[in-house]
């Protein structure tokens, strides 16, 4: 190991910044680990997640309208050319760009945390370590999103263009609705433009949910987003 | 800090009483030092509740610098560490390691080494890093370690010394033996370190959120049924009786209402991944119960599977499904449709952790209850009670398959149906219909139109074509090379086009250019047209033709004909019925009607005879005329 005073940024290496999922020790890892595959709609890819927390979190960041992308497992890089070291999480926030690294309470060992923050600053982006613990916290909040996400991806099919517009001609007469309002309850697959347009609009941030601390239902509250 | 003991009764005025100070079994020290330990206690006792020392010391025949001494023992020391205490009663006991706060032995002043070799490690650098790699590379066998004993460590210890320019006049050179036998001591002391076993890292157990939701979670596994069956062939008139290998059951439950979705029973020991997207396909599939025909079987009032509910059932979205690590699992094709086209979760836990699906593994529990009633296939020992007796294994068991899987299908329906504790004594099948009506459970809208087909695939294909051996364009596929007359076509020719093929027909494929135009249909070898037959069955054609030359004029048909020269072997009995299935087109349906073999009369050892296969066997068969060719 090597003190921290000679930690620069060239300690760090990579082939590229491309953000790619590295995949080629996902058959491993996912024998290995607790790992979970799950289709998103800001990644292109379907995303191995090597935690549950690691779940939540990129269901979290498909809740924010500001975040562009992300990259679950962005990059290979090498620390003091001997030790590999795979990031968690890429995604680019109102155009600036962040790794992430999860961990139990956010304890990472500073010997490669330094030298990390060091390159990636170097590279114009931002390294953040994040306790699973708050990502937990939000554990009702990210499966409400998951929920909406898999809806999403099932209906990547359906046209609802007319009915987004004609939802928001509605809001706009009136700000807040419950989910129960919106949806017939009783003919959801008939309705399901309906129900379909307004997760999109959920989506693009232009209607906002209010489902933080309980599951998404009937009488979940949705209004325009101020 | 060091404190004093005053200071420290200062800083911790709880030890002020005696009362509060670690308590030591008497009965634990050696007789020896009994009397002097009980007389210490006293002496600490009585200063501590507010005695002079002088007094004490009086009262007690001792000095009272000892006693001073024993009070510093007992309460002196670092303010970071705890203090000794009672400890530091017993007679003889050393309390500190004791750091060497004198200078080192020296030629000209020579002093006593005790703690010598300690300070030379804490000051000369990167020495003790040093000695305890080479220890390491000796325990790891690694290509530089050495076989580490006493005598060359201490004079690795010494050459280190001398490169880092210690004084020859000071310890260990001015001792007899240079201080081999701290070096020794040192040595087996950091061996047994570093060999101590490790505590084992405690994986942090998280708390899941309880699931209400029908749906939410899926959990499935593969269990293979300790039962063995047998079937009744229809051959040349005579009902054969045949025992067939053990049978490969897919379960899928659901967490939030308990519910057993769908099961799927596979005519192997080894399921593939095509199995399991059978099963997976079975959950949005309408239920429909079997006719049954074992004596004293009937359903249960309302017993059903979950998907003959209604139309939300079946296209309903799952959020997870759990499944163990098992090959079939991982397989790309089941990736691709959970993750893809179901849009769930996929989750393979944690390996050799199955509680993580303990829904499914407790419904395999119940379901072998009932099918441990029959003589079992496993057993601890060969004389096990359990176990089938060596004189009923030569003949065929008493259930058949058809009975087996009625039996299974009305034990799971009837789960459906009991009611349940934990659910205030209402059914699962309530429970799922109260989910159903009244959460707001996701649907999966891509289900409603078009119902995906788990089977079909695509794949790109390079167009070949030898034209110095006047050959039409092919692709290879699977083995062989597949022809069209979409391939006609110079604009194609050594390009890349997509194929698309169903898994469990693979007699012809759908052709389409990069740009996407139709290209027709690409057709197998005329050898290979006779029956439908899935990818699994020609990889074993191929695998058992290789082996037995058996290939002939027909490969289907002789493949058949040798899983019927071998039926008696339950192995092969199980794969003649599964490829008789697959060829009649019923592979994934157990419960179909079996029609006799005679309709595969011309599965005959002549069928190496090319001669007489070719006039036997037709170009294509009627089905697939009908099915593929029947529109033109």
């Amino acid at each position: 190991m090597y003190g921290l005073k000679n930690i620069k940024s060239t300690n760090v290496s990579s082939n590229s910044l491309l953000p790619i999922q590295q995949t080629s020790f996902a058959s491993k890892i996912l024998r290995s680990a607790d790992s979970y595959q799950q289709r998103f709609i800001k990644f292109s890819d379907i995303g191995i997640f090597h935690s549950y927390s690691e779940l939540l979190h990129a269901s979290i960041l498909e809740s924010d309208p500001e975040i562009s992308t992300f990259t679950p497992q962005p990059f290979s890089l090498l620390i003091k050319g001997r030790r590999r070291y795979v990031p968690d999480c890429y995604f680019v926030k109102s155009g600036k760009r962040y790794v992430v690294e999860l961990k139990p309470l956010g304890q990472f060992d500073e010997e490669l945390k330094i030298p990390l923050e060091l390159f990636f600053d170097y590279n114009d982006i931002k390294f953040q370590v994040i306790s699973n613990e708050s990502v937990l916290e939000r554990e009702v909040f990210a499966l409400n999103w998951l929920n909406i996400v898999r809806t999403l991806i099932n209906a990547k099919l359906e046209d609802t263009e007319a009915e987004e517009v004609r939802l928001w001609e509605k809001f706009l007469m009136e700000p807040q609705k419950t989910i129960g309002d919106i949806v017939s309850i009783g003919n959801r697959i008939d309705g399901r433009a309906r129900e379909i347009a307004m997760f999109r609009l959920v989506h693009r941030g232009k209607l906002k949910i209010d489902f933080d601390n309980r599951e998404i239902g009937l009488d979940t509250e949705v209004s325009l987003w101020t | 800090m060091d404190l004093t003991w005053k200071e420290r009764l200062k800083v911790q005025p709880e030890l002020m009483s005696f009362e509060s100070w670690p308590h030591i079994e008497i009965n634990l020290l050696p007789l020896s030092k009994r009397k002097q330990f009980l007389r210490n206690k006293r002496i600490i006792a009585t200063v501590i509740a507010g005695n002079s020392l002088k007094i004490v010391a009086d009262e007690f025949g001792v000095s009272s610098s000892f006693v001073s001494q024993m009070l510093t023992r007992c309460l002196g020391g670092d303010d970071l560490s705890p203090a000794s205490l009672t400890k530091a009663l017993i007679p003889g006991t050393r309390i500190n390691q004791g750091a060497r706060k004198e200078p080192l032995s020296d030629i000209s002043k020579p002093r006593g080494s005790r703690g010598s070799l300690a300070y030379i490690l804490e000051t000369v650098p990167n020495l003790k890093d040093q000695l305890d790699a080479i220890i390491v590379a000796g325990i790891k066998r690694a290509r530089n370690g050495q076989n580490l004993t006493a005598k060359f460590f201490h004079k690795e210890f010494l050459r280190l010394l001398r490169d880092a320019n210690w004084p020859q006049t000071s310890y260990p050179f001015d001792q007899q033996c240079l201080g081999y036998e701290s070096c020794r001591l040192y040595l087996n002391k950091r061996i047994a370190d570093i060999n101590m076993p490790k505590p084992r890292k405690i994986r942090e157990v998280l708390t899941r959120k309880t699931i209400r939701k029908p749906y939410q979670e899926i959990q499935i596994d593969a269990q293979i049924q300790d039962v063995n069956t047998h079937i009744n062939l229809e051959f040349n008139g005579h009902n054969i009786p045949l025992r067939i290998s053990r049978v490969t059951l897919f379960l899928a439950t659901d967490v939030a209402t308990g519910c057993r979705l769908a099961y799927q029973l596979c005519l192997t020991k080894d399921p593939t991944q095509m199995d399991l997207l059978a099963l997976l396909e079975k959950i949005h599939t309408p239920w429909e119960p079997l006719k049954l025909n074992t004596p004293g079987l009937t359903y249960e009032p309302e017993a059903c599977l979950p998907s003959a509910l209604g139309e939300l059932n079946q296209n309903v979205s799952i959020g997870m499904i759990r499944l163990d690590n098992a090959l079939c699992h991982m397989s790309h094709m089941v990736k691709d449709y959970v993750c893809n086209v179901m849009g769930a979760t996929l989750n393979f836990g944690l390996p050799a952790q199955p509680k993580g699906r303990n829904d499914v593994e407790y419904a395999f529990n119940l379901l072998n209850q009932f099918t441990h009633r029959f003589a079992s296939t496993t057993g601890s020992s060969s004389h096990d009670k359990l176990k089938e007796t060596k004189k009923n294994l030569k003949k065929p068991p008493v259930i058949s398959l058809d009975a087996f899987n009625e039996i299974l299908s009305v034990l799971i329906t009837h789960h459906n149906v009991i009611p349940q504790e934990r659910f205030g004594g209402l059914r699962p099948l309530d429970i799922m219909k109260i989910g159903m009506e009244q959460l707001f459970v996701p649907l999966s809208f891509s289900l409603i139109n078009k119902r995906a087909n788990p089977f079909l695939k695509q794949k790109k294909a390079n167009v070949k074509w030898l034209e110095h051996e006047n050959r039409r364009p092919h692709v290879n596929f699977e083995g062989l090379r597949y022809t069209g007359h979409g391939l006609n076509n110079s604009n194609i020719i050594r390009r890349e086009i997509i194929i698309e093929y169903d898994t469990r027909d693979i007699r012809y494929l759908k052709a389409y250019s990069s740009q996407g135009d139709e290209l027709g249909l690409l057709y197998a070898p005329k050898s290979w047209q006779s029956f439908p037959h899935s990818i699994a069955t020609r990889k074993r054609v191929r695998k058992e033709t290789r082996r037995y030359r058996i290939l002939g004029a027909d490969p289907l048909a002789g493949y058949f004909s040798f899983l019927m020269d071998n039926k008696e072997l339950p192995k092969y009995a199980t794969e003649l019925l599964r490829v008789y299935k697959e060829y009649t087109g019923t592979s994934y349906e157990l419960n179909a009607p079996l029609p006799p073999m005679e309709t595969l009369q011309y599965f005959n050892r002549d069928s190496n005879d090319k001669g007489l296969l070719s006039k036997r066997i037709p170009s294509w068969s009627s089905m697939f005329t009908e099915e593929v060719l029947g529109d033109d």
